[in-house]
């Protein structure tokens, strides 16, 4: 039996979450969220984690009744993410392992959402299209590592989203996706954007800006100004949403891959579950459903993508406890993954 | 000559005998398309139908679908029949032309196409998809690789990039003699597009680069042959080895380019 708590920090949510043997006893968390028109700033999200990571601690270790000495080990957000919440999350992980003399793990932030989605799902060798607010990438397991198909050239599928919520002033409660995806259902006329696909690759910047001088451009009455808020909406989702499901779908001809796991915050998008669930029907392949528990960060993703190096025998030293913002899916060492292929081919 | 095929293939589409097959006949099918095998005149042909994304939106559906179409038939290395030509402008006309009459490129011969249904109906190329090829024949990877490099230098030069490289879109006729320049061929210019730089070309190398390294592990020799077959042709061409360096300089840049990437948003 092996008990992991995780420390997640790496954007604008603080989470801790307790695994025990891949069971989720508590997950609790606590988002930062910035007022219309802004996005957050680090320093600020920072300052949450550090003035919310020890309630959230106390109560996810009453919920999952664990005591310290039932612990095995404590993980963190590594990388990749913004720095200083970074840095808060790292420090407390840092402090809590000294204090109970715990080892000490640094996890991928999106191997830890592949894992937990792994977990929850029991998909067992998936195409992952990894969407959120800092990353966008399709990704496929070869070879002890989690190899990236396609990704974006520029920003963020997510951070395209959100910074297209400030230009026409969204809420960011609860998130600006969400908010944007209210809209888009009464969005009525399709508006020709531009759809950037280089090779695998795709890039919004572009697509961005556009949409920007167009919301920006436009003048008529408010009640024409509403409905091309909506228009806008609806046709910014439908294209760049078209582009990840190419792209995934490439990557599953390519693969042979015949499930679908869609992770990271955009996945919360229905819309986009709806168009990667057509797609797959088209091909026959399965497309898992979605679930809270590895879309949004949280501490048990950590936790469990901890849990899987921890019991592979992997083993940080504490010097080595840094935090990383630049950390890329395929620099882990996957050595937990049975390779089938590879015992077919007797290499192993 | 030309003129005979013309009135022939025009007089095919009076008689309306350029429909694609119903569902089901398809053999092939990729990510974007469906292939069908249908006989004309006694000639085996190939329907190509780039069929509806139920996903997407109607209008943006047809787009990317037409525009595809377009790319193919204007782009390709496709030896041109004048008919195929009816609907397309002036310019697009001259250049593919151009480009057609330049460069002997083993690919299917463009017989009709249609915008509306999105077919393109081309001849039938003989042989195996090189991935097929690879996955079977263990000791021709230099010469297999060297083939396709020495094709894909002779599409960049004749001023267009493919734009969707992998290995299973080359077609290997095993029976073909090592050497025919008809061995290897190349097919699917769904994404090709006519500005070459050398930030495309370089891009359309390292998509054909990453695609072999995923498809055929361990097959290190392929990569090889292919990027030295891609040199020596290349360097045929005009100014050939200032456009050799100036590619293979950008594709450091290009190779590079994602593992640099910070990957905060």
């Amino acid at each position: 039996m092996v008990i992991i708590v995780g420390f997640e920090g790496s954007a604008n949510k603080f989470g801790v979450g307790v695994i025990k043997d891949g069971e989720i006893l508590s997950n609790p968390r606590d988002t930062y969220i910035s007022p219309p028109g802004t996005g957050f700033r680090p320093p600020d999200a920072a300052r949450h984690h550090r003035n919310v990571a020890l309630r959230i601690l106390k109560e996810a270790l009453t919920e999952a009744k664990v005591k310290v000495s039932e612990i095995d080990a404590i993980c963190y957000t590594k990388g990749p993410g913004m720095g200083a919440p970074l840095v808060s999350t790292a420090v407390v992980a840092r402090a809590i392992a000294q204090l109970w003399k715990k080892p000490l793990l640094g996890v991928n932030h999106c191997v830890g959402h592949i894992e937990m989605g792994r977990l929850v799902t029991k998909a067992d060798n998936p195409t992952i299209l990894y969407v959120s607010g800092g990353n966008t990438q399709v990704v496929a397991y070869s070879k002890q590592c989690y190899r990236i198909f396609g990704e974006t050239l520029d920003i963020a599928i997510g951070s395209c989203l959100d910074r297209f919520a400030r230009v026409i002033k969204i809420s960011n409660d609860p998130s600006p996706g969400y908010n944007i995806e209210q809209f888009a259902k009464k969005g009525k006329k399709f508006i020709m954007l531009p759809y950037v696909i280089k090779g695998m690759d795709m890039s919004f910047s572009g697509i961005l800006s556009h949409v920007t001088k167009l919301a920006k451009t436009k003048m008529g009455s408010e009640e024409e100004m509403a409905q091309f808020k909506n228009d806008l909406c609806y046709s910014l989702q439908e294209t760049l949403f078209a582009m990840l499901v190419e792209v995934t779908e490439r990557a599953l001809a390519h693969t042979g891959s015949t499930e679908v796991l869609i992770v990271g915050g955009v996945g919360c998008n229905i819309r986009l579950q709806k168009m990667m669930e057509a797609m797959c029907e088209e091909r026959g392949a399965r497309l898992c459903a979605m679930d809270d528990r590895y879309c949004i960060d949280n501490g048990a993703m950590i936790a469990q993508a901890g849990l899987c190096a921890f019991n592979a025998g992997v083993r940080d030293k504490l010097s080595d406890c840094s935090i990383t913002q630049r950390f890329r899916t395929d620099e882990v060492d996957v050595i937990w993954r049975i390779d089938y292929k590879r015992i077919k081919a007797g290499v192993i | 000559m030309i003129v005979f095929q013309s009135i022939l293939i025009l007089n095919l589409q009076m008689t309306e005998q350029y429909v694609c097959p119903e569902s089901g006949e398809s053999f092939c099918q990729g990510a974007e398309a469906r292939l069908y095998l249908t006989k004309i005149n006694g000639n085996e042909v190939i329907c190509k139908e780039r069929f509806s994304k139920k996903y997407r939106v109607a209008e943006l559906d047809k787009h990317i679908r037409q525009t595809n179409v377009k790319n193919e038939v204007r782009e390709s290395a496709f030896e041109r029949i004048e008919a195929g030509y009816l609907s397309l402008s002036v310019k697009a006309k001259s250049r593919a032309l151009k480009k057609c009459a330049q460069k002997n490129i083993p690919a299917p011969r463009l017989l009709h196409f249609d915008l509306e249904s999105c077919c393109v109906f081309m001849s039938k190329v003989k042989g195996i998809a090189v991935k097929n090829f690879i996955d079977k024949v263990y000791d021709a990877d230099g010469n297999v690789g060297a083939q396709i490099g020495a094709l894909v230098a002779a599409i960049h030069l004749a001023g267009f990039v493919h734009g969707d490289l992998t290995t299973s879109n080359f077609i290997i006729n095993p029976e073909a003699e090592a050497g025919s320049n008809s061995r290897v061929s190349v097919i699917d210019f769904g994404l090709s597009s006519t500005t070459s730089t050398e930030e495309n070309r370089a891009v359309d190398l390292h998509v054909l680069e990453k695609a072999m390294e995923s498809a055929h592990p361990k097959r290190d020799g392929l990569t090889t042959g292919f990027l030295t077959g891609y040199r020596e042709k290349i360097r045929e061409g005009k100014n050939g080895v200032e456009l050799e360096r100036k590619i293979f300089q950008r594709l450091e840049v290009v190779r590079a380019r994602g593992r640099k990437r910070s990957m905060v948003g």
